[in-house]
């Protein structure tokens, strides 16, 4: 950010549970919720708030997908949440940088 | 050697042990094939070993430890790999052959030799399951293989004993593995919810 030495981050990606889902996913094609659940570590409320959060952002999808007869959704990054998360990274890493060792 | 995060979620998601049920059961089942000389059993078993990989791994674990598809690089670096696998595998096939083939009344040590033959195929193609899962109980099983195999060249006791062994034991390991998996998966959905 212009006028910042150090930059500025974005405080949606930072928060941790948001973090976390957005790092999995980054990793990740797609993962249903339960997945998502178990390697989290999130509870199912706030892994549930989060990903609604998310997706109202625009920074992950949740398609509805027929899987083997079933009805699956199956969350994965968008290209705008994959762009947050580069954004995201490219700051922490020049935050961190400024850190003395 | 530290593995990126997104390698460890690979290997994790074999770590239910079903892979290694299916492929025991497999095994011992090719095994019985060599004693009662049913040549055509491991052409038999190994698209049904896949079939209930695929039907177990719906019914069993993914209700369990959820769905995931992983990144296209990795389900991209799988397929070569598998297809290096196969057409390994079938090279070595056509060569078990030839030699089975070519050396029909030999002597007994070659003849011994051939009969460790499909053990060490098995092993190999654990070995490359090591590889593909990044799970690397898969070359143990490979080196339980290669030493039975090679127990069956000296004592002389024909194919069908290191498959049994070999398959015995990695049935139980799966066995083992898949209790574990369904035991932390109650677990966790217990203190999911609490």
């Amino acid at each position: 950010v212009s006028g910042h030495i150090v930059p500025e981050i974005d405080a949606f990606v930072h928060e941790s549970a948001r973090l976390r889902v957005l790092v999995f996913l980054a990793m990740l094609n797609a993962a249903d919720f339960m997945y998502l659940l178990r390697q989290t570590g999130l509870s199912r409320g706030n892994l549930s708030v989060q990903l609604g959060r998310l997706e109202s952002a625009g920074l992950v999808d949740a398609a509805k997908r027929q899987v083997d007869g079933r009805l699956r959704t199956a969350y994965s990054l968008t290209a705008a949440g994959l762009d947050a998360l580069i954004e995201y990274k490219s700051t922490m890493q020049t935050i961190l940088a400024a850190i003395p060792d | 050697m530290s593995r990126s995060p997104e390698s460890r979620l690979f290997q994790a998601y074999w770590e239910d042990g079903v892979l290694d049920l299916v492929a025991g059961c497999a095994v011992v089942l090719i095994g019985t094939g060599y004693l009662f000389e049913q040549m055509l059993v491991p052409a038999i078993v190994t698209p049904l070993a896949l079939t209930a990989w695929f039907i177990l791994r719906k019914q069993i674990v993914e209700p369990r430890a959820g769905y995931v598809q992983f990144a296209s690089r990795r389900r991209q670096r799988s397929r070569w790999e598998v297809r290096g696998t196969v057409a390994v595998g079938l090279g070595l096939f056509a060569l078990v052959l030839t030699l089975a083939l070519g050396l029909r009344g030999e002597i007994s040590t070659i003849r011994d030799l051939v009969a460790a033959l499909p053990a060490f195929l098995v092993a190999l193609a654990a070995l490359v399951a090591a590889g593909l899962t990044r799970s690397w109980r898969f070359s143990t099983y490979a080196l339980l293989l290669v030493s039975s195999g090679v127990a069956t060249i000296l004592v002389g006791t024909g194919p069908a004993m290191p498959l049994f062994l070999g398959g015995a034991v990695i049935c139980g390991s799966g066995t083992m593995l898949l209790i574990r998996f369904v035991a932390r998966s109650k677990d966790f959905a217990d203190r999911d919810a609490t």
